[in-house]
């Protein structure tokens, strides 16, 4: 099927959007190069809570300690670690790959989870004709693939790759 | 009281098998904004067998298939929904977390300081801290029944309160060879994390 080009949503998409809270709890694996190139990975549980244009995540160990909490603010972004204080900054990205070696693309993710495309750039998507559920979606550098979803049309499994810096996200979504 | 338990169950029991429920009962507040804290995770369970020191399967088998094994040097994470295994050497990964306290060497109180706290639904419970301060840990609690293990309560520095129920215990159990052999299933990545 063919991609086809999306214009972004209403302003009334996206503020209905912007309101609504949401909680994602699931498992991620990454692979990303560090500062010196070498490949390394990460795995872990995760806890997703997003109010409004706040998005506060925490990383687990599968015991259910916090290994980390990033949260991303429309103009401020935390990070805790264990025993450390919390570090602040103006955007997640950075602060996430000066703490942990990788960032997450928080603010595309938490448009990506509906699964919609972000509003407030281009994006390509690709659809499965038999049941109009998204099975690709590329935008501002990122590939997803949507692989499985729920009967409810919830996105269960989904992989994102980017290309430059390279990195992998495998993430399989509980709830 | 729970330290007696806790010090005839390390000398006594060299291995164990058994079921495990998994329930986070406190749920950090987020940081800065104070927006409402993080929903508590849901109830994961499986089961579990370990001989010291060093060598455990702790198998989450609902809500998802999630494996952690070690076999003495090595220590394997597989995810069987990302279908992908993350292998580490052993080493300290277990260091003062509680898989220490069951499956670790058993010179427990050189990590942690020990506090008897009293029955509690039948439960004989003892506190355990980290002496060091740079783990994940605050605060470990055990709880013995009748001398068998029972519970752990995990808290961790942020507030998040794990508990762990155990049941169907069964001390020094015959374990075949190779019960903690690891072998990736077909098809998964093994991966260096």
């Amino acid at each position: 099927c063919a991609p086809t080009q999306v214009r972004p949503p209403s302003a009334e998409q996206t503020a209905a959007t912007a309101r609504t809270q949401v909680d994602y709890d699931g498992r991620f694996a990454i692979k990303y190069n560090d500062q010196n190139g070498t490949e390394r990975n990460a795995y872990g549980n995760f806890t997703w809570h997003q109010q409004g244009d706040t998005i506060n995540i925490e990383l687990k160990s599968p015991l259910g300690q916090t290994l980390a909490i990033i949260e991303s603010a429309p103009s401020s972004a935390t990070l805790q670690l264990p025993n450390k204080p919390p570090q602040f900054a103006a955007k997640v990205d950075d602060l996430m790959r000066d703490a942990l070696g990788f960032s997450l693309p928080v603010s595309g993710l938490r448009y990506w989870l509906e699964p919609a495309p972000a509003p407030d750039s281009k994006a390509t998507i690709e659809t499965d004709p038999h049941n109009g559920r998204i099975k690709q979606l590329e935008q501002d550098g990122w590939t997803v693939d949507y692989y499985e979803y729920t009967p409810e049309n919830n996105v269960k499994r989904m992989n994102l790759s980017h290309e430059n810096p390279p990195l992998a996200i495998r993430l399989v979504l509980d709830r | 009281g729970g330290i007696d338990d806790l010090k005839a169950f390390v000398a006594q029991v060299h291995s164990a098998k058994g079921d495990f429920v998994q329930r986070q009962v406190n749920a950090p507040k987020a940081p800065a904004s104070g927006v409402q804290g993080f929903r508590p995770s849901g109830t994961q369970s499986g089961n579990f067998v370990f001989a010291r020191p060093g060598k455990f399967i702790w198998a989450y088998t609902k809500p998802y298939d999630q494996l952690l094994q070690a076999d003495g040097e090595n220590f394997y994470v597989y995810d069987k929904d990302l279908n992908q295994v993350t292998h580490r050497k052993l080493g300290n990964v277990l260091g003062a977390s509680p898989a220490a306290i069951l499956f670790g060497s058993n010179d427990i109180e050189k990590s942690f300081d020990l506090r008897d706290v009293g029955v509690k639904d039948g439960i004989d419970w003892l506190e355990m801290t980290p002496k060091s301060k740079d783990t994940q840990f605050q605060q470990v609690g055990i709880g013995f029944k009748d001398g068998m293990l029972a519970a752990m309560e995990l808290h961790d520095v942020f507030g998040n309160v794990t508990l762990l129920t155990f049941t169907n215990v069964v001390k020094n159990p015959s374990l075949p060879a190779g019960t903690f052999k690891f072998t990736p299933p077909k098809g998964a990545d093994v991966i260096d994390g």
